[in-house]
């Protein structure tokens, strides 16, 4: 068995059923140690020798693999009882081969767990889901009891904090959604007036514009916004905490920490977010406008008198009550989420962003749910 | 002497993986108590047991009388008052400064006026060297600093039981051997009971009264008693291994064993 292209040789001396000696030469390394194994291997099974003897005269290199490879070896013929001698070691090869764990080795724990198949990974995704809705409908019982403690005992809610959070939601967001408020209502007054415009019904577009913002735009885009901004911070937040044991310290301090950490955070955003939603469909009805103003030939008291007069209190009312709703959800999922967190940095980040999936699923869910509601309600 | 913490037939699992079971041990009124022991044996999850973050899967704890997991909000509001306990990493709460930390829990649990509140941090504070850092954030502090900080905020109420997870991990010798002497001045000065979860030499020598040593093997206890006659009479070779400092200098720390 000679090979040219490799880096050693195995020859084999002896007879089928008799005494064997394998000389082995060249490199024994971690490269492609699975051929010179092969090999070995199959020596035994063609020769069954009585008695096999291993040369390591002519080995130059013998790495942690190659020393793994003789170990297998001796444990293979360990169990087909075949007595086996390993000569001319170096002391180098002696300790290597002492480095092995071969106790280790003989097990078979690397034994890889079956694929699952198809069927199974549907059930397991199946059962993930039941899961993740299980432990948020218990968070969900939390919060409620909480925040009725909180209602009830209203000197034991954090104000402060819940004051910081207003600010970072709500006050810090304004810019933001302001601009993106104006820039959507632009968009949608220019896209209709060149359809409506055909038809001479240049003032429609106000009432279109209203109806939409006011309707649907402004709570969804407040929504999201705030899932983006304040609902990923507050997973991350809790999370860090977790992370910390900044929540385990919170409950052998005897407190509790959903009412500690999330109320203050639900009322910040039930505050928070209604307010905010007005202040979108303002800038959304601002961003029509301009639109009226300058390509429609529309007075700004005509505009606005006809966005006056296609509102309905409803409209607004139902606004914000959506709004109340989606501060719950975001404060809610999002918190729920940074509890949930596990260890290390990484948990952090997928709670995080976890928080914002969940957060804008739920507010979809939620605004279709709304919008067969307010149907029948009208 | 009747028990302030007695641990009967523990038994905590992940899972399909026992940890430990039938772990028994009484700890003592004003005892500065150790539990040791290698990686993984399951000191963490004795602390997370005793402090009732983590439910055992069998046996009993009872902390001055009451089972830290019980339902029964009235005693865990007495247990939580009567305990004080040191995470790892401090867990000082990040967003409010040293003051905060600790007044939130004066104000949880007392109704004492402003300024006695200020004077109780103060001294507190004083008491473990960090006078005048009332104002700083957890961030401004160094390791050290943060861990003294944690102690003060343990005992602010001054509970009977403080416990205390691996107070030295991550301090350079001088830093923890000073945070030894806190420990062991509180302990004297206060008669606070001390449940210390460690892997530092010194610090059982120094400081511990009694010692317990967890197996991961064993699942369970391999001994316990006084530090010193463990180190001296133990016959289990694991036991003298690990207090005498690992395997090498095993037989070193016989002799010096023999010359204290
Ligand atoms: N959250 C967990 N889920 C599953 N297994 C865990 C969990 N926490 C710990 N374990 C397992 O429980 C055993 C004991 O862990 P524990 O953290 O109590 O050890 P420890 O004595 O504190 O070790 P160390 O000295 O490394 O901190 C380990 O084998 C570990 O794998
Ligand atoms: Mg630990």
């Amino acid at each position: 068995m000679k090979h040219p292209d490799q880096n050693y040789t195995i020859r084999v001396e002896g007879e089928k059923r008799q005494s064997v000696t394998l000389h082995l030469s060249g490199d024994l390394v971690t490269e492609n140690i699975d051929r010179p194994m092969a090999e070995i291997k199959s020596v035994l099974d063609d020769y069954t020798p009585s008695q096999l003897t291993i040369d390591l005269s002519g080995i130059d290199t013998l790495d942690s693999a190659g020393a793994m490879a003789l170990a297998k070896t001796e444990d293979d013929a360990t169990t087909r009882s075949i007595p086996l001698k390993i000569v001319n070691m170096t002391p180098r090869m002696k300790n290597m081969m002492g480095l092995l764990n071969r106790k280790a080795l003989a097990e078979n724990y690397l034994d890889h767990e079956p694929n699952p198949g198809t069927l199974d990974r549907m059930t397991n995704v199946f059962l993930d889901i039941y899961n993740d809705f299980n432990r948020v409908m218990i968070f969900v019982g939390e919060l409620l009891s909480a925040m009725l403690y909180s209602i009830l005992h209203p000197l034991s809610i954090r104000w402060g904090d819940s004051l910081l959070y207003i600010k970072r939601a709500g006050v810090d967001g304004l810019p933001i959604l302001g601009l993106i408020s104006f820039l959507i209502g632009l968009i949608i007054a220019f896209m209709s007036s060149l359809q409506l415009k055909q038809f001479g019904a240049n003032i429609y577009v106000a009432s279109f514009l209203a109806i939409a913002v006011v309707r649907e735009l402004g709570p969804i885009m407040t929504a999201i916004l705030v899932a983006g901004r304040s609902g990923s911070a507050f997973a991350a937040e809790i999370g860090t905490m977790k992370v910390n044991e900044e929540i385990d310290a919170l409950v052998v301090m005897g407190f509790d920490p959903v009412r500690f950490i999330a109320v203050p955070k639900v009322i910040a955003a039930m505050v928070a977010v209604p307010l905010l939603t007005l202040y979108a469909d303002l800038f959304g009805v601002l961003g029509g406008l301009v639109v009226g103003v300058t390509g429609l030939d529309l007075t700004p008291y005509t505009y606005i008198q006809q966005t006056i007069k296609s509102i309905a209190t409803f409209d607004i009312i139902s606004g914000i009550v959506k709004a109340l709703v989606f501060a719950v959800l975001i404060s809610g999922i999002s918190c729920q989420r940074g509890f949930e967190t596990g260890e290390g940095a990484e948990a952090v980040g997928i709670s995080a962003t976890s928080a914002v999936v969940s957060s804008i699923f739920l507010i979809i869910v939620a605004d279709s749910i709304f919008a067969i509601v307010i149907h029948y309600i009208r | 002497m009747t028990p302030v913490v007695t641990v009967k037939n523990l038994t905590a699992r992940y899972g399909e993986n026992i940890v430990f079971e039938g772990v028994s041990f009484d700890i003592f009124k004003g005892e500065i108590f150790a539990i040791v022991g290698g990686n993984g044996c399951g000191k963490t999850t004795i602390f997370k047991c005793m402090t009732g973050l983590l439910k055992p899967s069998g046996g009993k704890i009872l902390v001055s009388g009451i089972d830290p997991a019980t339902e029964d909000e009235d005693k865990l509001k007495t247990l939580r008052k009567e305990t004080g306990v040191l995470f790892q990493s401090s867990a000082l709460f990040g967003s409010m400064t040293l003051y905060d930390n600790m007044a939130l829990v004066l104000k949880e649990y007392t109704t004492l006026p402003s300024p006695v509140i200020d004077m109780i941090i103060k001294t507190k504070l004083g008491m473990v060297r960090l006078a005048g850092c009332e104002n700083l954030l957890p961030s401004e502090l160094s390791g050290g600093m943060k861990k003294r900080a944690g102690i003060a905020r343990a005992m602010v109420m001054d509970p009977m039981v403080l416990f205390l997870d691996e107070p030295s991990a991550g301090l350079d010798p001088i830093t923890s051997e000073e945070f030894d002497m806190l420990v062991k001045n509180i302990n004297t000065g206060m008669g606070t009971t001390m449940i210390i979860i460690t892997h530092q030499l010194e610090s059982i020598f120094n400081i511990a009264h009694r010692v317990i040593m967890l197996d991961k093997d064993a699942k369970g206890i391999i001994a316990e008693g006084d530090p010193r006659e463990l180190r001296k009479n133990s016959k289990d070779p694991r036991v003298t291994a690990f207090l005498g400092g690992g395997i090498t200098r095993h037989s070193a720390g016989h002799e010096q064993a023999e010359a204290d």
